[in-house]
């Protein structure tokens, strides 16, 4: 299985923020995130091929709120968090997901997305750590991502 | 010459930034249609004339692929262009919707630029 660093996890998706809503964003490391104002909006996907897989995505209010506004193109008052906001995190997702398959697969990639989703704190309690993380900072504000090659659920029967 | 436009995909936001570029191709406001899942789609093809389907394909109810299966079924909407704009990466699924007449696919995350070009190569259009 093709090994995701945390440096390649961060490229993919800061291309994924650039590209999609001209976020620009930069790497920082578990410390500097500690520092930035915690996760407020949870999101996640899944995928399956060769071997199945997880994506898992936190962010803090003012990212979501400054991503949702870049894709709107409005101003970031004027985004709903509960709504555009969670609608952002949930796409992002899906857009970071699609992007790690296309690295795990390559050009003949046999791996598929499952729909993203919204997730809880709660929900993300893992029995298993993540292979792979990264931070990122966006004007202060935080997103972090992370890879399980394994599902959490399927980690937990296990 | 005004070309009608469908965005197929279940995030309204993403809905809402790929309006934006289709309109920097040079499409009118009025000429741009939005559906939230393939069976949208296909209602909204009944009303309307569409030249161009921009077609996500993971979404709820009627994904991406069953309805291009369903738009063949149908003589007078075979010839409607499609593009896949999706973040898709299966080759067996992405043959499969060339089988089907796709005639492009764009992968998320895209540059905005690509898609542009795109819907001035299909509809010759110029912004």
């Amino acid at each position: 299985m093709t090994a995701l660093t945390p440096d390649r996890l961060a490229q993919l998706v800061l291309t994924a923020l650039e590209r999609t809503a001209f976020v620009l964003a930069e790497p920082i490391t578990a410390e500097q995130a500690a520092e930035h104002p915690a996760p407020t909006h949870f999101s996640r996907i899944s995928y399956h091929g060769p071997s199945d897989g997880e994506i898992v995505l936190a962010a803090s209010e003012g990212f979501i709120l400054e991503l949702a506004s870049s894709l709107l193109g409005v101003e970031a008052a004027d985004v709903n968090p509960a709504v555009e906001g969670q609608d952002a995190i949930k796409e992002l997702a899906n857009i970071v997901g699609g992007s790690v398959i296309l690295e795990l697969g390559g050009e003949d990639c046999m791996y598929s997305l499952k729909l993203p989703r919204l997730t809880s704190p709660a929900e993300l309690a893992s029995p298993i750590p993540a292979q792979s993380v990264c931070h990122l900072d966006s004007v202060g504000e935080l997103l972090e991502v992370r890879w399980y090659p394994t599902p959490m659920a399927q980690a937990a029967a296990a | 010459m005004s070309c009608n436009v469908l965005i197929v995909d279940d995030s309204p936001i993403l809905r809402t930034a790929i309006k934006k570029v289709v309109k920097l191709a040079g499409i009118g406001e009025d000429n741009i249609f939005e559906a939230g899942n393939g069976q949208e789609a296909l209602d909204t093809l009944e009303t309307v004339w569409v030249d161009l389907v921009l077609l996500d394909l993971n979404m709820p109810v009627m994904d991406g692929e069953q309805f291009a299966v369903e738009l063949n079924k149908r003589p007078t909407l075979k010839g409607v262009a499609v593009v896949v704009v999706s973040t898709e990466g299966n080759k067996a699924r992405l043959d499969r919707m060339k089988e089907l007449g796709v005639r492009e696919t764009l992968h998320k995350p895209f540059e905005p630029e690509d898609l542009c070009q795109l819907i001035s190569k299909l509809l010759g259009v110029s912004p």
